[in-house]
């Protein structure tokens, strides 16, 4: 089941088939239910109605046949031979006119004559070996008119089943004077003869009460009915079986009701073939009808699939140049259109996009190029800048040392006239001097650090050196330097003479930034197992803003120009610090100390040490 | 009714003379015919003519005749009836149109007996050879 719902949702055809055949089919099968009901109602109805008037028709047969016997007796009664009754039929001409009778009418029962004393005076056929006999008492003296006696059995023809007409005789001499009673019997079988027919089943019902089946064919047949008249003598419809019912009617049969029946499925037997036809007629219907329903179905969605077919084209090779052929004014013409056109701004903005893709990366390779002689200007400009500091400090040295010898010549000459004034060039041309030779050593470390050479020392006793230097150089701050150094070897692998220069820098510079009586930790730290040694030079000064701790290494920056004039140095103590560092492989970090100072720590990696 | 009572009267006084004839026929009658009179053979022939009907009781009168034929019935017509089979059939005629029929037919001595027997007011005859028995003898002819 669900495999077929899958086969149909999977395609737009399918589906509008699917509700093409679904429609037909609800619609057919509702229609045919319909007919067949309408047409089983009617055959029902029908069949009824025949059975009633079937019915009507074997009681007015029977009631006529009846009748016109009863006719025939009551004229027979009043023939004049009978009179002879009278005189006891001594000269037999009543009994012979009984039995010309019954054969000139071909009576199918007999005729019986009795005087007015109820005895057997002339008969068509004598109770065996009961000559004389009397009115039998099933029979009685009936009133004064003509009687129908109903089926009952006869004492005087052997317990036969039978009806009797039973008719006064009056002397038609005296009409008042009672001579006897005529009474023709009629055999029951004679009754069901006119009733019964092969075709149909026919219950005789008396309605007098008790109500109960006089005759019934074929055998049983009144068990299986419901036999009661019911409200409507029209015939009923019972679900087993169709009965249609005589109305009664007064005469000489009143009473008595001719029900025809027949089974609801002998009825019915005609539905089977309608059944059939309507099967096959829906069949043939269908056929067409899902032709015509798959023919509309591709005409309306070819369009759509031609249009899917298009857009997985275009999905599968990324081709826009494909096309959907607009076959018709429509919505689904309007969609193509639209698609097509959307097609065309895509395909144009894609031929767009990828030409700019092209400009640009040309713009690219093009920028690159200019980039990369950019750089190269750009360091050579650099170097050339570098090895242009350089020469000049080198150049600036020899004229300065040679000035400075000079001024002491001159010094010497004019007798120290002005010392004051003496001492201030000595002390610039020293400034200078020792600028150039600190850019000279920036320089050598930027154009030629291949020349610098290293070996494994402890640390422990340069920054024991460099404590000692300071404090020799500030002996009113002795005490402020703390030092921690562990008692242990720490070895690191490089320049001693640079270490010393960029470490002694920063212990400088946190004496020259704090006052006196401001404590000046210096500590190394470097376990065994580390792979770096960590000297940190911590002061509790007034530290630097947070903004300036990031410039702190570049050349010539300061964080107060005015304090840092009166304090003096040159402003790339910090850069070759920094610089020296780097090319041992080790970083130099400043940061604040909480609440108040500067720590720098520089880092430098450590050599195992002797085991 | 004062007509048929002279009638009947007269019927009375002319009986004696009538039963002095030989006779070859008997008139019979029921025996419920009671205070029977004396007939005449005019009064017969009144009576089989249905020209009266009732017995002075006023019983109605039932006559019998024997079948055309038979010798009783030849005898009856022309001694009683004085009259041929021609006229006789002439004045049925003429009295069937009032609605009126000849008399019963009984055809043999015995059933005439047993019918006159049997049927109050039944007048009939029968040869004056056969026992008139369980009947009453009104008169005989001639």
């Amino acid at each position: 089941m669900m495999g077929i719902v899958g086969f149909f949702s999977r395609s737009i055809p399918r589906r509008i088939l699917a509700s093409f055949g679904t429609i037909y089919l609800v619609t057919y099968l509702a229609t045919a239910l319909v007919v067949f009901s309408s047409a089983r109602t009617s055959i029902l109805e029908s069949n009824a109605h025949t059975l009633q008037q079937l019915a009507e028709l074997k009681y007015d047969r029977l009631d006529s046949a009846i009748e016109t016997l009863a006719t025939d007796v009551s004229a027979w009664s009043q023939l004049e031979v009978m009179n002879d009754l009278v005189s006891g039929d001594l000269d037999k001409r009543v009994t012979s006119t009984l039995e010309n009778l019954k054969s000139l009418y071909r009576l199918p029962g007999d005729l019986y004559a009795f005087d007015a004393k109820g005895k057997m005076i002339a008969a068509t056929r004598w109770p065996a070996g009961r000559v004389g006999n009397t009115l039998p008492s099933e029979w009685g003296i009936s009133g004064s008119g003509l009687a129908l006696l109903g089926k009952h059995r006869s004492s005087i023809e052997n317990g036969k089943e039978i009806i009797a007409i039973e008719s006064p005789i009056y002397g038609n001499f005296d009409r008042s004077f009672r001579m006897g009673t005529l009474v023709l019997s009629i055999p029951w079988t004679s009754v069901e003869k006119l009733l019964f027919s092969a075709d149909t089943a026919t219950i005789l019902v008396d309605l007098a009460e008790p109500r109960h089946v006089l005759a019934e064919y074929p055998a049983g047949i009144s068990g299986r009915v419901d036999v009661e008249p019911g409200q409507s003598t029209v015939g009923t419809k019972i679900d087993e079986f169709v009965v249609g019912r005589s109305t009664p009617k007064a005469g000489i049969l009143i009473g008595w009701q001719v029900q025809s029946v027949q089974e609801t499925r002998v009825v019915t037997s005609s539905l089977r073939r309608v059944g059939s036809e309507l099967v096959l007629l829906g069949a043939v219907l269908a056929a067409p009808i899902l032709i015509l329903g798959r023919w509309l179905s591709n005409r309306v969605t070819a369009p759509v699939m031609e249009l899917t077919r298009v857009v997985g084209e275009i999905a599968d090779t990324d081709k826009l140049d494909a096309r959907v052929p607009v076959s018709s004014d429509d919505e689904l013409g309007t969609l193509a259109r639209s698609f097509n056109r959307m097609t065309e701004n895509l395909e144009r903005t894609t031929a767009e996009r990828e030409q700019f893709v092209r400009d640009l990366e040309a713009l690219n390779l093009t920028l690159e190029a200019k980039v990369l002689a950019r750089t190269e200007e750009l360091e050579a400009a650099i170097e050339a800048q570098k090895r242009l500091i350089g020469d000049i400090s080198h150049e600036i040295k020899s004229p300065l040392a040679r000035l400075g010898v000079a001024l002491g010549i001159v010094r010497l000459k004019t007798n120290d006239i002005a010392p004051k004034q003496f001492d201030r060039m000595e002390l610039e041309i020293g400034n200078v001097s020792a600028l150039a030779s600190e850019l000279l050593t920036l320089a050598r470390l930027d154009v030629a650090p291949e020349t610098v050479t290293f070996s494994d020392f402890d640390i422990c006793s340069l920054v024991t050196r460099i404590a000692s230097d300071a404090q020799y150089e500030a002996a009113e701050r002795k005490s402020d330097l703390i030092l921690k150094i562990p008692d242990r070897e720490v070895l690191v692998r490089g320049n001693d003479e640079l270490l010393r220069r960029a470490i002694e820098n920063v212990v400088r510079n946190a004496f020259f930034y704090t006052t006196a009586g401001t404590p000046v930790e210096i500590s190394v730290s470097g376990a065994a197992a580390a792979r770096h040694a960590a000297i940190t030079i911590r002061d509790e000064g007034p530290g630097v803003p947070e903004a300036a701790l990031g410039h702190l290494f570049e050349p010539f920056y300061r964080v107060d120009e005015a304090r840092a004039r009166r304090t003096g140095g040159s402003g790339v103590g910090l850069s070759i610090c920094q610089r020296v560092i780097q090319l041992h492989g080790g970083s130099v970090v400043a940061s604040n100390h909480v609440p108040h100072g500067l720590i720098v720590t520089i880092t430098l990696p450590q050599r195992p040490g002797p085991a | 009714m004062n007509k048929r009572l002279i009638l009947l009267l007269l019927l009375t006084f002319l009986a004696p003379v009538q039963a002095a004839q030989a006779a070859r026929l008997i008139i019979i009658a029921n025996p419920s015919v009671v205070n029977p009179p004396t007939l005449s053979l005019k009064d017969v022939a009144a009576i089989y003519l249905l020209r009266v009907t009732i017995w002075p009781d006023g019983s109605r009168i039932v006559p019998v005749n024997r079948e055309v034929g038979s010798t009783e019935r030849t005898d009856f017509t022309a001694m009683v009836l004085h009259q041929d089979f021609e006229s006789l059939a002439a004045y049925w005629n003429e009295m069937h149109f009032q609605g009126k029929l000849p008399p019963v037919v009984q055809e043999s001595e015995p059933a005439m007996l047993a019918f006159v027997r049997s049927v109050p007011g039944a007048i009939g005859y029968i040869s004056e050879n056969t026992p008139a028995i369980g009947v009453t003898v009104l008169a005989h002819v001639p």
